[in-house]
């Protein structure tokens, strides 16, 4: 069982991936922006992050670039969730530190896959 | 002013190179003895004058009367008309961009709104589905469960092995009757220790016959020794011998009694014997035969349950991957949703941003056209009070027009 940080503006989508996450045993914990997921990640410590880019205050491009300056989050994976698919904004996201990548919507067997990939 | 004075200089065109001569001429013919700023000053206020010329002295130019302009309506008043014609031009012109722009932006709104409904529409359709889908499987899950518990199949017909609570029934009761056979084997080997302990005590009574006529041989072979070496009365030994001799018929006739018990005794032994391993065999044989058909119905009792837990498992796996299907549909409406909430503010701003302003300009030209004279006084006033951004209706249009009323009475 790993502790994960699900950061999404939308409501609706930070639930059905913490119902997924849940389901395959997971402790979730929500944040509904970037400032908020920092404020939550520098509280305590997380074996994961999944987190969205458009995202209002801080997107989840600078929230990856701010938690990998934090020590705790040096090496932890942090997962792009997001509807943008496009190679730019990947590169960017692998050039602040992201781990991986999935375009919503996703599936929950995908996510599953992936969060096992990662996390071992 | 500016427009005014813009529209006068298309008006005055053809005469405007003689007004720049005859204003500037002055300026000219002392250039050439003034200062240079005196130069310059003369230079800037040339445009200045031909504007001031143009908008306070002279009279509008002459425009010849067309065939369509009113006999009634006087020359002076035409060519004011005219003039502001051309000021409505210009406004005309910017609204017709603002309105080709905003005309943009709500066909744009619109595709996406259609796209969006097109999406939310198509994604609960599938929700749908997908739950009538996962209503069904659960409904036959419940079918299944049921089914078990009724120890029938899925089409209802009963299953071959009997139910589990049967199957104990019937092992109960070959126990019962195992119990009972032991039970009569027990008794016939009780019966068959009381006949033992009966043959033990005739035994016991034989050896004590065979001891006395053991005593009986030793008297008789004391009396005959006695006859021989004392020379006793043979009457008397002879009468001694033959009571001797009738103990001994009598023990021997007592022994051969009890032989004849003791036979019988055994003959019975043996045949309660026999009926009591007749009895355990009979037993043994109906507790295997039962046991091993009952094992059976077991063994295939549990594989009937092993398939419909099986079964139900499956379309649990089914529902599962249903589900998932459902919470891929709600993303789709989740993330059309938010595309039309990030179109919809700068889009929708933009919009309102070009409706006020052709409003302020419809203001302005309304305005324009009461002090002209050429219109009486609130005839075009826009209605629906103060001019906020609020009160300009839901297209951003202030007030309706004829015969765009929701209730129209003639």
């Amino acid at each position: 069982m790993a502790r994960i940080l699900v950061v999404d503006d939308s409501t609706t989508m930070r639930q059905m991936v913490s119902f997924t996450l849940q389901d395959a045993g997971h402790e979730v914990t929500e944040a509904a922006d970037g400032i908020a997921a920092l404020a939550e990640a520098k509280g305590r410590k997380f074996d994961l992050v999944i987190t969205d880019v458009n995202m209002p205050g801080m997107n989840g491009i600078d929230l990856v670039k701010s938690l990998r300056e934090l020590a705790d989050f040096k090496f932890t994976p942090i997962l792009v969730l997001t509807t943008e698919a496009g190679q730019d904004v990947k590169a960017k996201g692998r050039e602040v530190g992201a781990t991986g990548w999935i375009v919503k919507p996703f599936s929950p067997e995908v996510l599953i896959q992936t969060l096992r990939k990662v996390l071992d | 002013m500016i427009q005014d004075l813009l529209a006068l200089c298309r008006i005055y065109r053809p005469k405007l190179a003689l007004m720049l001569l005859m204003i500037a001429m002055p300026w000219a013919w002392a250039a050439f003895w003034v200062p240079w700023w005196v130069n310059a000053v003369c230079f800037l206020t040339v445009p200045i004058a031909m504007g001031i010329l143009m908008l306070h002295v002279l009279p509008p130019p002459e425009a010849p009367r067309r065939e369509s302009d009113p006999t009634d309506v006087p020359d002076a008043q035409i060519r004011k008309m005219r003039k502001m014609s051309s000021g409505v031009h210009n406004l005309l012109s910017r609204w017709s961009t603002h309105a080709d722009r905003s005309r943009s932006h709500i066909e744009e709104v619109s595709s996406h709104v259609d796209d969006v409904i097109e999406y939310s529409e198509s994604a609960v359709v599938e929700i749908g589905k997908r739950f009538v889908s996962v209503t069904r499987k659960t409904r036959k899950q419940v079918d299944y469960a049921l089914a078990m518990l009724e120890h029938a199949g899925p089409d209802g017909k009963r299953r071959e092995s009997r139910p589990l609570p049967e199957l104990v029934t019937a092992y109960e009761d070959l126990a019962a009757k195992v119990a009972s056979s032991l039970a009569k084997v027990a008794e016939s080997a009780e019966a068959l220790e009381k006949r033992h302990e009966t043959v033990r005590k005739d035994f016991e009574n034989i050896d004590k016959m065979l001891d006395q006529l053991a005593a009986h041989d030793s008297q008789i072979g004391v009396l005959a020794l006695n006859t021989s070496v004392k020379g006793q009365d043979v009457v008397s030994v002879s009468d001694q011998i033959r009571t001797l001799s009738l103990e001994s018929k009598a023990l021997t006739r007592d022994i051969r009694r009890t032989l004849e018990q003791v036979r019988g005794q055994a003959t019975s032994m043996h045949s309660a014997v026999r009926n009591a391993v007749g009895q355990a065999r009979e037993a043994s044989t109906f507790a295997s035969a039962e046991g091993q058909k009952l094992s059976r119905e077991m063994l295939y009792n549990s594989q009937e349950v092993s398939e419909t837990l099986s079964q139900i498992g499956g379309i649990g796996n089914e529902i599962q991957r249903d589900i998932n299907e459902i919470i891929v549909a709600l993303q789709f409406q989740d993330i059309t949703q938010q595309k039309l909430q990030r179109l919809k503010d700068p889009m929708l701003s933009d919009l309102m941003t070009a409706l006020r302003a052709i409003f302020d300009e419809t203001r302005s030209l309304s305005v324009k056209l009461e002090g002209s004279g050429l219109v009486e006084a609130g005839t075009e006033k826009p209605r629906g009070g103060p001019e906020t951004p609020g009160n300009l209706g839901p297209a951003g249009v202030q007030g309706r027009r004829k015969g765009d009323e929701a209730v129209e009475i003639f």
